[in-house]
């Protein structure tokens, strides 16, 4: 009795939490749907400094950034939309609105960057972990769980075999599901909060050896790239390509995601 | 008179007609029999009667070739007889005074070799007259050779010139061999076209002068370059030797004849010098002394507009033999091929000038452009090292325009002509509903809906296992005790009947063992009492693996309770065997269901 009062005081404390923040919430959305009738007066710019504040305010979701990737898009600074869209489509992978336009946007970029041959399990997992974004893996994450508790509810209650049986089965999928795929939302989550990755802002940024302004060029990329990051010293990123080259780029000249 | 060679010819046909089978003839000819030292023979080998295909000529010791081979075909009629003869003709030059036989040439005819007869020559030494002529002539007609510098760097120009000084007329003048200069590239300055005669006065003598040929050369391979001579064949009017010694070329009453008189120029020897070790990467091939500019024509420019990247060279040397600067354009420049203007001028026998190539560069982006180092590698000829010119610092701004350009717009990648020619693309529109907007950081996983919704199948699972175990204690406690109070309720009615048969009451004793019997069996086995039969108990005992012959007294005993009443005979004996029988039953099944 005393574990249900436990769980039934945690359950409660959520929506208590949230009402503090509710009334900023409702002005947030206020402020969306102010945004996304701007846009529809093709009014891109008074928009795309809604959206901004919303963001400001500390809220996200996939569709707010997807909004303000078409504003920037209409405004033609494809580098921020393509920044945009990878934000939206981070918070949620299956979002193929975003990914059209991520497409189209990343047409503006010059540097056409080869991508280092990986073995093709490599590609099979990235697809499946891009299949749900992290609610996504936690609603399954939660289902293999009700599986399991389901499972063990018919191995322990049940006398026929069968109804036994079913529930070893269930037992062992719902366990090894849940691990699977609650370690796949852990992933992706650790990845959201910390992507180390950036989009190139500059219109063309000259790469460095080392981390100082009179080293030596190494090469040029230009505005809406993506580029890895690897380390930071100072004022200085080290950028890695998707083709393996390396370099040192200032922050300022990049957007990270 | 009859010479020499007429004999041998004679004896030639002689062989050729005592050999009947031998239907060919190969003999030799010479213009002369008797030749002076420093003339020339011309010696003409003919074959009649087949096709020859080898020609091999005469080995020769004491002659020297003095031209090629030339072959020909002739075709004469004699006394009415065609015949038809292949020519080889070729001229030789005596080396030394005395008689010499000239050996056989050979031919192949049809697979066989044949030689030809042979020849002899008699030379004589100059005739006094002669060797004046020469000399004479040698004094007043020659071609000089100058060249600016005999040992050069590879790549160092020199000016070569040939000069003819001359004191005599000349009937004739031909060009016979003119200088092939191989192993140079060469700049020509003047040539025969140019060629003019002037005066000219040397050491107090009066001379006509005239440049056959100036060059200027670059040489393309080291080592020792051997410049061939330039050869003029000429006719030069001498008196015929007579009376008195008069000037050879006074033609005062002059009885003259053209004599014969081939002029060349010694032959020059360049030494060229490799360039030395340490040679820079981008060492362009110029040698000489240059100067090197590379520059824009300005730095701040908008989208659209053209720029132009100039790259000056100026200076001594080989400046026609450097290419253009491969230049490496950053992306987002539209670029054109070098366009090449040269200033070079070859007066006073030195290439120099300068030479600009012009890069047009149109930008499609905005953003800052760096060009790639622009450098200059030469060899100096005065320092005699390598000198490195570098231009590193090439930068341009280009600023936003409103004008459409280029490969910008071609992004919607409409060049493919196989794909659909999409007219417009545009991107998806905006999302209007389920605005699910959330905080920055908040994540699904790990939410409290998250944990709560893991938590809540274990919780329940806990609380139906708790509620279900307990149940089920339950129903397991009813019949355990209904199990335990079987033999005691068995027992208290048995002891009933017991009574009952004291009493000698029959019909109440075998209702009561009855009911003691179903009873029993119907706690033991959980059957309700209402539902009892005989089958049933029976059915029951099998079910639990009684002994057969439990069973079959069971039954017995049942059988016995219904029908015992209505038995003849002793009801006292009879009640005391069911009585009997009823505890034996009982403590049986009793006893064998507790192992």
């Amino acid at each position: 009795m005393r574990l249900v009062l436990i769980i039934s005081i945690f359950l409660l404390s959520g929506p208590m939490r949230l009402a503090a923040s509710e009334l900023s919430l409702k002005e947030a959305l206020d402020s969306f749907k102010a945004a996304n009738e701007l846009y529809q007066d093709s009014e891109f710019r008074a928009a795309l400094f809604r959206y901004r504040s919303i963001l400001e305010k500390g809220f996200e979701s996939a569709d707010l950034y997807f909004n303000l990737g078409n504003a920037h898009y209409k405004l033609e600074n494809y580098a921020m939309s393509i920044w945009s869209y990878e934000k939206s489509l981070m918070l949620e992978p299956g979002f193929s609105e975003a990914k059209t336009n991520l497409e189209l946007a990343n047409k503006s970029v010059v540097d056409k960057v080869q991508d280092l041959p990986r073995i093709v399990w490599w590609h099979y997992w990235q697809r499946l972990k891009s299949i749900f974004g992290v609610g996504g893996w936690t609603t399954l994450s939660i289902i293999m769980l009700w599986l399991l508790a389901a499972g063990g509810f018919l191995l322990l209650t049940q006398k026929i075999h069968i109804l036994k049986r079913i529930g070893v089965y269930l037992v062992i999928f719902g366990f090894s599901g849940a691990i699977f795929t609650g370690g796949i939302a852990i992933n992706k989550k650790m990845h959201l909060n910390n992507p180390n990755a950036a989009i190139i802002t500059s219109s063309n940024v000259y790469v460095k050896s080392a981390p100082e302004e009179n080293s030596a060029d190494l090469y040029v990329i230009h505005s809406g790239l993506k580029v890895a990051l690897t380390d930071e010293i100072g004022d200085w990123l080290k950028i890695q390509l998707a083709d393996g080259k390396t370099g040192w780029v200032l922050k300022k000249e990049m957007k990270g995601l | 008179m009859v010479s020499k060679a007429h004999i041998l010819w004679l004896f030639s046909i002689l062989l050729s007609f005592g050999a009947a089978a031998q239907e060919y003839r190969f003999y030799v000819q010479a213009d002369k029999k008797k030749v002076s030292l420093g003339r020339r023979v011309q010696l003409t080998y003919k074959f009649q009667g087949g096709t020859p295909t080898d020609f091999t000529p005469p080995q020769l010791k004491n002659f020297s070739f003095t031209s090629a081979i030339s072959q020909g075909y002739e075709t004469r009629t004699v006394n009415g007889r065609m015949s038809k003869a292949y020519t080889f003709q070729f001229t030789v030059k005596p080396k030394s005074v005395g008689q010499f036989t000239i050996p056989p040439a050979r031919v192949t005819v049809d697979g066989r070799e044949l030689e030809s007869d042979e020849i002899t020559i008699k030379v004589i030494d100059k005739t006094d007259e002669e060797r004046d002529i020469q000399e004479q002539i040698a004094e007043n007609l020659y071609i000089k050779v100058y060249a600016s510098k005999t040992e050069v760097y590879l790549g160092e120009q020199i000016k070569v010139t040939f000069k003819l000084y001359k004191r005599v007329d000349l009937t004739a003048l031909d060009y016979k061999s003119i200088p092939s200069y191989d192993g140079f590239w060469k700049e020509v300055l003047s040539d025969k076209k140019d060629f003019q005669l002037q005066n000219e006065v040397i050491d107090g003598i009066q001379y006509q002068t005239g440049i056959l040929e100036s060059v200027i050369l670059f040489p393309q391979k080291s080592g020792e370059l051997v410049i061939d001579p330039y050869v003029l064949h000429t006719k030069v009017p001498v008196r015929k030797q007579g009376r008195g010694r008069r000037s050879f070329f006074d033609d005062f009453f002059g009885n003259y004849v053209n004599y014969e008189y081939d002029l060349s120029s010694p032959i020059l020897k360049i030494r060229v010098k490799p360039l030395p070790a340490g040679k820079p990467g981008d060492f362009s091939g110029l040698v000489g002394k240059f100067g090197f500019e590379a520059d824009l024509t300005t730095t701040q420019l908008e989208v659209g507009d053209p720029i132009t990247l100039n790259i000056i060279i100026r200076g001594e040397g080989n400046l026609k033999l450097l290419k253009p600067w491969d230049v490496e354009f950053p992306t987002g420049i539209e670029d054109h091929p070098a366009q090449t203007h040269d200033k070079i001028t070859t007066s006073g026998g030195v290439m120099r000038g300068s030479r600009r190539y012009e890069y047009l560069m149109v930008p499609y982006r905005d953003g800052i452009f760096k060009l790639p180092p622009i450098s200059l590698s030469y060899f100096d000829i005065e320092k005699e090292e390598y000198v490195t010119f570098s231009n590193a610092n090439l930068q341009f701004q280009v600023g936003k325009s409103d004008k459409v350009i280029g490969p910008a717009t071609s992004a919607n990648g409409s060049e493919n002509p196989d794909e659909i020619n999409v007219l417009n693309e545009d991107i998806e529109f905006i999302k209007f509903n389920d605005l699910q907007l959330h905080k920055k950081g908040y994540s699904p996983f790990g939410s409290t809906k998250h944990l709560a919704l893991s938590i809540t199948p274990f919780v329940l699972l806990l609380l139906t296992m708790f509620f279900y175990r307990r149940k089920e204690a339950e129903e397991l406690d009813v019949v355990g005790t209904k199990k335990k109070k079987a033999t005691t309720v068995a027992q208290k009615k048995l002891k009933a009947a017991k009574e009952l048969m004291n009493q000698n009451n029959s019909d109440a004793f075998f209702d009561e063992v009855a009911t003691a019997v179903f009873g029993y069996l119907s706690d033991k086995y959980a059957i309700s009492y209402a539902d009892m039969s005989k089958e049933r108990a029976l059915d029951a005992l099998e079910r639990d693996q009684q002994p057969e012959e439990y069973i079959s007294m069971t039954g017995a005993l049942i059988d016995e309770c219904g029908f015992a009443r209505f038995a003849p005979g002793n009801q006292a004996e009879l009640m005391k065997t069911v009585y009997d029988k009823a505890v034996q039953v009982i403590s049986n099944i009793e006893s064998s269901s507790k192992k």
